[in-house]
């Protein structure tokens, strides 16, 4: 109890003085309920949620500066089959966004924590490395929490009207939030123990050099960085093996990747067709470390196209390939089977079961009484009898109210894997959200 | 002889039709004139209103500015419903045979996308009675042009021009068989535009019902569209217009992402 007076407190001290000093204040709330549906787990109640993001912004008298501020408020009466302490409010999840801009000329300057986005890729972009994901939400499109921003320093060049030459340094990049507790891996009998750091101290720097132009016929971008992945990987156990008496806890850290892309747009017919590439290079490029993640080639098409009866949709095709998938390597002490199924839990929570993946996914939505009523369909076909489908509804109650319903549904049986990171249930929810 | 007498008499007819010798040409460019002010901005609202009477708002700050001899630069940044706020639109139209070419800003994902809106959802501009052609400039080059009978609508003596595009591409780009508009003759400007649906039935009306006078510019201030088949109609009112020089970097995606 005492915890959250001191969070209250430290949000209200955030809060009074740039309530104050603001130019303009918006608001979302939302409230969410989400319930099971699994077939084999029955109907149980996964999660509710009350989210507020207090937000904002003005400028400073007699100069260019502008200032912005955000806050994610959430308490959650149902926490899920985690329990009451599944994901609780820590204070770095309170600050959202706090950050300065000042414009220079050709140049504009943005210090603090903020979401950057590369890319055109809506889904699965392969150059939306910079902010952490989210993992604990149940939606794979959840609109207010999947991305944390991160610390950073951002300097934009501007060598003409349609360019725009960017650099981003990270001293701290925020973790991936995941939502699972310890996970005993039982073919080995070692315990994975996440780490809960707020920021990864312990791997700092990473740098971001971005060009991109939005000309008259393309857009397109070429990105180089050099990172600490938010996503970790594991640190092998001495031996991998089943030996009883050999119990291990295998910890997790962050390493520094490469990023090397590039991505590209353009109006193609009565639709933009897109396409997001990256290779992203990890210490692992000869594979050999089961636990460190395999570098890797993607690449993401899309194609936004409107479709007869007002039905705007969007299709993505994603291709990776693992480069050097499969080639780790056995140490001594090691038993091959053990050794397998380590790295294939390893592969599976980085999503690289194989060394060549391929997956589709398609969105359609259309609008009714003049936009007030949205009806979507995301379709998630993986050449094989797995199918992800989420029908989505919302209503425009007024200007601020609106109401909203869906479901995640997955076809076939999920993948077996102990440390994955979705996993797969089912579910449906409701949401009321206010927005001033 | 009554074939010859009814022959003269249809040539007789055509020739006082026309009489003031003015063209459609003629009539197009004079509209032009009207319309090419180098920079305009302000606000507009959007109010939609439905065939019960209930009405719903969009408000949005406007800037446009001409670019060269045969390009238009509009900038829309939406201000309400806050469920829109912050996203932005920039348009660059061509007069020269050029597509148009479109971006959005979605403050939500942060992003910066190409689009190709005109279509989307039947074209329909925020779920009003405007579609992005109607508040867009087209490319006349590819339209066809027919002068019909003189109008009075409203007390004004007006031409009547029809329009059609020139191939069934066109007209399904522009989701029209064709549309009549009337242009004011003392100065003009188009002040009613009908338009008729590939069944020839009158889908909806355009009215400007109030404009600016900026010698030698006119620019409209209330607009309403009218779609007589639902019975919903759109008033676009434009407030606080101002023609002092827009600087080219507003029309920038650096601009509809900072501001």
């Amino acid at each position: 109890m005492k915890r959250y007076a001191l969070i209250a407190a430290a949000a209200l001290a955030l809060a009074a003085p740039a309530a104050v000093m603001a130019d303009e204040f918006r608001l979302t709330a939302v409230a969410d309920y989400f319930g099971g549906v699994e077939p084999t787990a029955g109907y149980e109640s996964l999660r509710s949620r009350i989210f507020l993001r207090p937000w904002f912004s003005g400028a400073v008298p007699g100069t260019e500066l502008r200032w912005q501020l955000s806050a994610n408020l959430w308490v959650q009466p149902i926490a899920g089959p985690e329990g009451v302490s599944g994901y609780a409010v820590e204070p770095a999840d309170i600050l959202d966004e706090a950050w300065l801009y000042l414009p220079m000329g050709a140049f504009d300057l943005s210090l603090g924590q903020k979401p950057v986005a590369y890319g055109f890729a809506d889904v699965f972009g392969p150059l939306n490395v910079v902010n952490a994901a989210n993992r604990v939400p149940l939606s794979l499109d959840e609109p207010f929490d999947s991305r944390l921003p991160s610390p950073l320093a951002q300097l934009q060049f501007y060598p003409d009207f349609d360019s725009t030459v960017e650099l981003v340094y990270i001293p701290f990049m925020r973790p991936d939030r995941e939502r699972l507790g310890d996970v005993l891996l039982s073919g080995l009998g070692d315990t994975v123990r996440w780490r809960r750091d707020a920021f990864i101290l312990d791997n700092p720097h990473s740098l971001f050099l971005r060009y991109s132009r939005y000309g008259e016929r393309v857009d397109f971008q070429l990105l180089y960085g050099w990172y600490a992945d938010q996503t970790p990987d594991f640190i092998r156990p001495a031996a991998l093996n089943a030996t009883p008496g050999g119990e291990y806890d295998i910890e997790t850290v962050y390493a520094k990747r490469h990023i090397f892309g590039g991505a590209y747009a353009f109006k193609l017919g009565s639709g933009t067709f897109s396409q997001d590439l990256a290779f992203k290079l990890t210490g692992d490029l000869d594979g050999s470390d089961p636990g460190e993640r395999n570098s890797e080639l993607t690449v993401n098409t899309q194609y936004l196209a409107n479709l007869p009866f007002g039905v705007l949709s969007q299709f993505s095709l994603v291709y990776a390939h693992f480069i050097n998938h499969g080639k780790h390597e056995l140490m001594p002490g090691d038993d091959t089977a053990s050794l397998d199924y380590f790295a294939q839990a390893v592969q599976g929570f980085h999503t690289q079961p194989l060394q060549n993946i391929a997956f589709i996914v398609a969105h359609f939505e259309r609008q009714f009484m003049r936009e007030r009523l949205k009806a979507e369909l995301n379709v998630g076909f993986f050449f094989s009898p797995e199918l992800y489908l989420a029908p989505r509804l919302s209503y425009q109650l007024n200007d601020n109210w609106s109401a909203a319903g869906g479901a995640d549904i997955n076809l076939g049986d999920p993948p077996d894997a102990a440390l994955r990171r979705n996993p797969n249930d089912d579910n449906f929810y409701l949401r009321l959200v206010f927005r001033h | 002889m009554r074939k010859l007498s009814a022959l003269a008499l249809i040539l007789f007819a055509a020739a006082a039709l026309y009489a003031d010798g003015v063209t459609v040409d003629q009539i197009l460019d004079n509209f032009d004139k009207t319309l090419g002010i180098p920079s305009i901005q302000g606000s507009f609202k959007v109010q939609l209103i439905s065939s019960s009477g209930e009405v719903r708002e969009i408000q949005a700050r406007a800037y446009q500015k001409y670019v060269g001899g045969s390009q238009i630069n509009r900038l829309f940044i939406f201000d309400f419903p806050p469920s829109v706020r912050g996203t932005s639109l920039l348009v660059h139209s061509f007069f020269d045979g050029r597509p148009n070419t479109m971006w959005i800003y979605l403050p939500a994902v942060r992003r910066v996308r190409r689009i190709a809106l005109e279509s989307s959802g039947g074209g329909y501009f925020m779920g009003s009675d405007f579609t992005y052609a109607d508040l867009i400039n087209n490319d006349n080059a590819k339209m066809s042009f027919e002068r019909l009978p003189d109008e009075r609508h409203n007390g004004v003596d007006s031409y009547a021009i029809k329009a059609e595009g020139q191939s069934a591409e066109v007209k399904q780009e522009r989701g029209y068989a064709y549309v009549v508009s009337l242009y004011r003759k003392d100065n003009f400007f188009m002040h009613v535009r009908k338009y008729y649906d590939f069944n020839g039935e009158l889908v909806k009306i355009y009215e400007v019902q109030d404009y600016l006078s900026l010698p030698p510019y006119i620019y409209p201030t209330k607009i309403s569209m009218t779609n007589v088949q639902t019975g919903h109609r759109s008033v676009l009112l434009a407030e606080g217009a101002n023609v002092d020089p827009i600087p080219d970097d507003y029309f920038t995606t650096r601009y509809m992402q900072n501001n």
